[in-house]
């Protein structure tokens, strides 16, 4: 029984020629040794039984992918009578890609230029015959889908069956034929038994497979290496003379006039992407996104969520006192508790109204521009364009941030992307604006969170451009990246976005947050019979003690000082403690009215610049640590950017109250 | 043609895939496979811009970025060649 293979690229229609070729007779099975899908079947044609054998889909005929080389091994294992190239007309000029490789290999190729319908559809004209006068192989139109063509196509099959082989219409520049001819004949001269030309190719394109079969050959070895050295590039030219092959046919023979020269994204570009607008435009854009956040997620939401969480405390209490639990048992739940988890909790609709936005601008396609028009700055500060995308992956959160420079290659490049990700405010740091932006600038909100962000741009910029000055000196490598069309935002990408981050942050207020109260309850109790959140408790000598380093900065009190120290473990926690000590103190008191009574409105930006720049936390500290195997680097993670951030909020405090304000 | 890629991607400031096939007359999807060649082939190498989220960051409360930032530079191989053409 003659064998006919259908081969063809993914979504060519080659399972429904397939289909259609062998109706019901057909069974599927799996390729000896691969999980990939074997689906055989027969054909009654004319009284003569035909074996069909539907191939993986392909692109090509190499050993990247187990769905190649199955198709490849049956065609040159199995030897089929005739392949059917199933041919996208849509799409000609990748296809044709396969078949090029399928003349290499000498088999007996029957061109089904499916799909013809669509291609009419988009108005590309194809000139089959042409083209199968280009290739010296029949090529019949089809729409397998409508069963048109189908009677043509196996007419042309069956009398290709007789034919064993196709004359191979182009060559490789004299030079190299001459070379693929001599290892060919080389080939031949051995036991090997598959086609020679094809294996003296795919010898000189490096294949593994074939490259084993003559492995205890000296002859073929050597040869090959010789060519090799006459033709350093030979695997590329050989790729290359099959595309230009192609670019010739296609480019006589198809007349595509609906592919748009320049597109929607193209014009959007023009202005996002230009060379002076490009940033300001980017700045303007996020602080749309800020003024959003605070219009919709304060305003319009704030209040419930507050509310939520003030029943939530109110009838926790009454729950608690009904079933007369002790009062440390009431302390920790609504002082500790929702005092501290609460106060980081009630964000929530801001940071959800923040990431819907974000999402938004990612789904668009816009991020991938944001870190383009960067790029101009970055290198003139001596960074990688590269390190961009790593900042603003730690807009996110800096774990991901610090593990994104794994994509630069130079040390220096890397351990600078490293060293500054962690000024770029990650999430966990919104809590602790919005509460001080509460207190203090209510009604420009947006404007100082923008400007919050800024900032910790600018020093990520400046430390940069002096880390390439002094401790990493070098040039950066050239790379570009890909801005993929912009699109409309998907509803259900958006969400899933929002509420995966959301949800998130929900996760590590429940665990990690309130595992930090937890034992900053305890050490408020403690020494029993203190007045708890009091300077005498633990926690208040704790804070004490650490305070009068940063009364140069305003906020020298137990209770700011013990915050940041909570936020070394997880930087929510800094709204937390703020949230359990201030209502410790003075009972059903909101935080932002304490926050409010405890700093001035210049000791709290002082303590915002402190909270943007100060050490990370432990999680990104871990990560240093693993991403440069160095506890030396891990160290100087830790330090500097607390050295740099006191640093500053002393300056801003002194330089402001000097001023007056 | 794909020696014209590489030139391209060279001299490229960003990576269209519409602007280089355009340039090219070539179809993006026919640049797509002659990029994958190229990166097969070692004169290219292609990254995506962010982590994968395979192994969950400890500590980390936000999800991993949902788009990620595809790059491509020319390796050493990549520039001799384009440097011998």
């Amino acid at each position: 029984m003659n064998t006919i293979a259908l081969v063809g690229n993914p979504n060519s229609g080659k399972s429904t020629l397939f289909n259609v070729l062998t109706g019901s007779n057909q069974h599927v099975g799996n390729w000896p040794g691969v999980t990939v899908e074997k689906k055989e079947g027969s054909l009654k044609y004319n009284g003569i039984t035909y074996n069909i054998v539907d191939l993986p889909g392909t692109y090509s005929l190499g050993t990247y992918s187990e769905d190649e080389k199955v198709a490849r091994d049956f065609i040159v294992n199995e030897r089929p009578d005739v392949v059917i190239n199933v041919v996208d007309a849509t799409n000609l000029e990748r296809n044709l890609y396969l078949t090029t490789q399928l003349l290499e290999m000498g088999v007996s190729v029957v061109i089904a230029l499916n799909m013809m319908d669509e291609a009419a559809e988009r108005n590309i004209i194809i000139k089959a015959d042409e083209i199968g006068k280009a290739l010296g192989i029949p090529i019949i139109p089809t729409i397998a889908a409508k069963k048109k063509g189908i009677k043509e196509l196996l007419d042309k099959t069956i009398t290709q069956i007789n034919l064993k082989q196709n004359k191979i219409a182009f060559g490789y520049g004299s030079n190299l034929d001459i070379e693929i001819t001599a290892l060919s004949n080389a080939i031949q001269s051995t036991e090997v038994d598959i086609p020679s030309r094809w294996a003296a190719i795919k010898l000189l394109e490096n294949d593994n497979d074939i490259s084993a079969l003559f492995s205890d050959d000296k002859g073929i070895k050597l040869l090959v290496e010789d060519i090799k050295e006459r033709h350093p590039d030979v695997e590329l030219d050989i790729v290359d003379k099959r595309y230009e092959h192609i670019y010739k046919i296609s480019k006589l023979n198809v007349l595509n006039p609906d592919v748009e020269k320049i597109t929607v994204t193209d014009r959007i570009d023009k202005v996002l992407t230009n060379g002076f607008l490009g940033i300001p435009i980017f700045g303007l854009i996020m602080f749309i996104v800020f003024q959003m956040t605070f219009l919709i997620g304060s305003k319009f939401l704030g209040g419930y969520a507050e509310n939520l969480v003030e029943w939530l405390g109110i009838a926790l209490e009454k729950g608690l006192v009904a079933i007369n639990s002790p009062s440390w048992l009431i302390s920790f739940f609504i002082e500790g508790f929702i005092g501290g988890v609460g106060a980081v909790v009630v964000f929530v609709p801001l940071i959800t109204v923040l990431y819907f936005f974000i999402a938004i601008l990612e789904d668009t396609g816009y991020m991938s521009r944001a870190a383009y028009v960067m790029d101009g700055i970055m290198r003139a500060v001596g960074l990688h364009g590269k390190t961009f995308i790593s900042m603003i992956i730690g807009f996110g959160c800096n774990v991901p941030g610090v593990m994104a420079t794994r994509t630069l290659e130079n040390k220096k490049d890397r351990m600078i992307a490293i060293l500054i990700n962690p000024f770029m405010s990650c999430g966990a740091r919104l809590p602790i604006y919005l509460v001080f932006i509460a207190a203090f600038f209510p009604n420009n909100g947006g404007l100082a969170l923008f400007l919050i962000y800024s900032l910790g741009i600018a020093v990520a910029l400046l430390m940069g451009k002096i880390f390439s000055k002094t401790l990493f000196k070098g040039d950066s490598a050239h790379f570009i990246m890909e801005l993929p069309p912009y699109r409309i935002p998907s509803a259900k990408n958006v969400l899933k976005d929002t509420w995966e981050k959301v949800w998130d942050f929900l996760k590590k207020a429940g665990t990690i947050i309130f595992a930090v109260v937890s034992l900053l309850w305890v050490l408020s109790v403690l020494p029993l019979g203190v007045e708890p959140y009091s300077k005498a408790s633990l926690l208040g000598k704790i804070g004490a003690f650490i305070a009068p380093l940063f009364a140069p900065a305003g906020f020298g009190t137990w209770q700011a000082s013990v915050s940041l120290f909570a936020g070394l473990a997880a930087k929510e926690a800094v709204v937390a403690v703020l949230g359990m000590v201030y209502t410790g103190t003075n009972e059903g008191a909101e935080l932002i009215t304490a926050i409010r009574g405890a700093f001035t409105p210049l000791s709290a930006v002082s303590f915002l610049v402190m909270t943007l720049l100060y050490t990370p936390c432990a999680a990104v500290i871990a990560t240093v640590k693993n991403e440069t195997k160095s506890y030396k680097w891990a160290a100087f993670m830790a330090i500097y950017p607390f050295v740099l951030a006191w640093f500053l909020a002393v300056l801003v405090y002194q330089v402001g109250s000097f001023l007056g304000f | 043609m794909l020696t014209n890629v590489l030139e391209e991607i060279y001299n490229a400031k960003v990576f269209s895939k519409n602007k280089i096939a355009s340039n090219l007359n070539i179809t993006e999807s026919s640049l797509d496979q002659m990029i994958e060649q190229l990166v097969q082939m070692g004169y290219i190498k292609e990254e995506m811009g962010s982590p994968t989220c395979e192994s969950k960051c400890i500590g980390c409360s936000i999800s991993c970025h949902v788009t990620p930032i595809k790059m491509l530079s020319i390796t050493e191989k990549g520039k001799r060649k384009i440097n011998n053409t």
